[in-house]
């Protein structure tokens, strides 16, 4: 069964640096156990409920430049935009040097539908360059494209926590 | 602190200007069983009916319909609508009322905990949905609080009947508070 994600991203503060927190359930089975023995964290704002259809491999912990973006899609769109994700900005993205990228299908959230996209950067520079050319790109290739709205959320931190 | 409740599931979908009407009747057309007029869908796959369903009357992001279910799992939940997703009778039905364009724009889709029994409304009534800080939050008769697990807005959202008289639901110390309902029945 498809492992059960929430992503968080906390925003920086005077107490708190930018980070995103991912909690890892391996199925909802898994899920539900956490639900009822109350083991599961206190939930943050900005969180989603997501699956990754291929296996994310995510180490515990990292500090460096990482991305989440959540990208709200047409609904309907959803295997479009993937697949368009996938061909276009992922395949920049890699090729700009990201790494650990992950593309999850949001399940439970806010203003779906919607995916998000992990990513890490070698640095902060390369990450908003890179955008922007893929950003043109899209523009200039694809006027009708599915892909309505992106945000993107820049961090110095991410953490994993299994359950 | 551990749970024994149910899973809650608010769904509310954002519709296209002008086709609220139109979810309606396709919401209908799902989860009512063949005798009753509609497809049997909802029974196929195992999905209750919806604890309650309503329209969207004041506050951001309308129109809107909003469902609220409950589930005793999320594993038992996930099952069902991957089912209801992957039926043929669903997707034609889906391309049918949709027509040339989506009926439904976008869906806030949020999990909460709740209480293990608790009694759907019934009738007509003007509901509001409001979070509330969970201190703060003292429920009266009739009124339920929900716990989300995910989310933009984390506080426990509160559920309350303010009556039948939408003029008396928008007094000064209303408005604002929170988003306004219309119960609706199936």
């Amino acid at each position: 069964m498809t492992a059960v994600w929430r992503i968080t991203r906390i925003e920086p503060s005077l107490s708190e640096q930018a980070l995103i927190i991912f909690e890892r359930w391996q199925n909802w089975s898994a899920f539900d156990r956490s639900v009822a023995d109350g083991t599961m964290a206190r939930v943050r704002p900005l969180s989603v409920l997501a699956h990754c259809p291929e296996e994310a491999l995510l180490s515990v912990e990292g500090a460096g430049c990482f991305e989440l973006q959540i990208i709200r899609v047409a609904n309907g769109a959803g295997e479009l935009a993937r697949a368009h994700l996938v061909s276009g900005p992922i395949a920049t993205y890699r090729a700009s040097g990201a790494s650990r990228l992950c593309l999850f299908d949001i399940i439970h959230g806010n203003d779906l539908p919607a995916l998000a996209l992990f990513c890490e950067w070698p640095n902060a520079s390369v990450a908003v360059s890179t955008y922007l050319a893929a950003e043109l790109m899209r523009g200039s290739a694809d006027v009708a494209s599915p892909i309505l709205d992106t945000t993107r959320f820049l961090a110095n931190r991410f953490s994993v926590l299994a359950n | 602190m551990p749970s024994d409740g149910l899973i809650y599931e608010m769904r509310e979908y954002l519709v296209s200007d002008g086709r609220a009407g139109d979810e309606i009747a396709r919401a209908r057309s799902t989860i009512l069983g063949v005798a009753e007029g509609g497809t049997g869908l909802f029974d196929r796959h195992s999905l209750p009916r919806p604890w309650a369903i309503w329209r969207g009357l004041h506050g951001r992001s309308l129109p809107s319909i909003a469902f609220l279910y409950t589930w005793p799992s999320m594993s038992l939940r996930s099952k069902a609508f991957t089912g209801l997703y992957v039926d043929p009778i669903w997707i034609e039905l889906r391309s049918q009322t949709n027509g040339s364009h989506e009926i439904v724009s976008r869906i806030d889709d949020l999990i909460f905990t709740g209480p293990p029994h608790h009694e759907p409304p019934s009738g007509s009534g003007i509901y509001e949905f409001v979070r509330e800080s969970g201190t703060a939050t003292i429920l009266r008769a009739g009124e339920i609080a929900l716990l989300p697990l995910a989310g933009d807005d984390v506080r426990p959202l509160v559920i309350r009947n303010l009556g039948d008289d939408l003029a008396t639901a928008l007094t000064p110390t209303r408005v604002g508070r929170g988003k306004l309902f219309q119960l609706l029945e199936l």
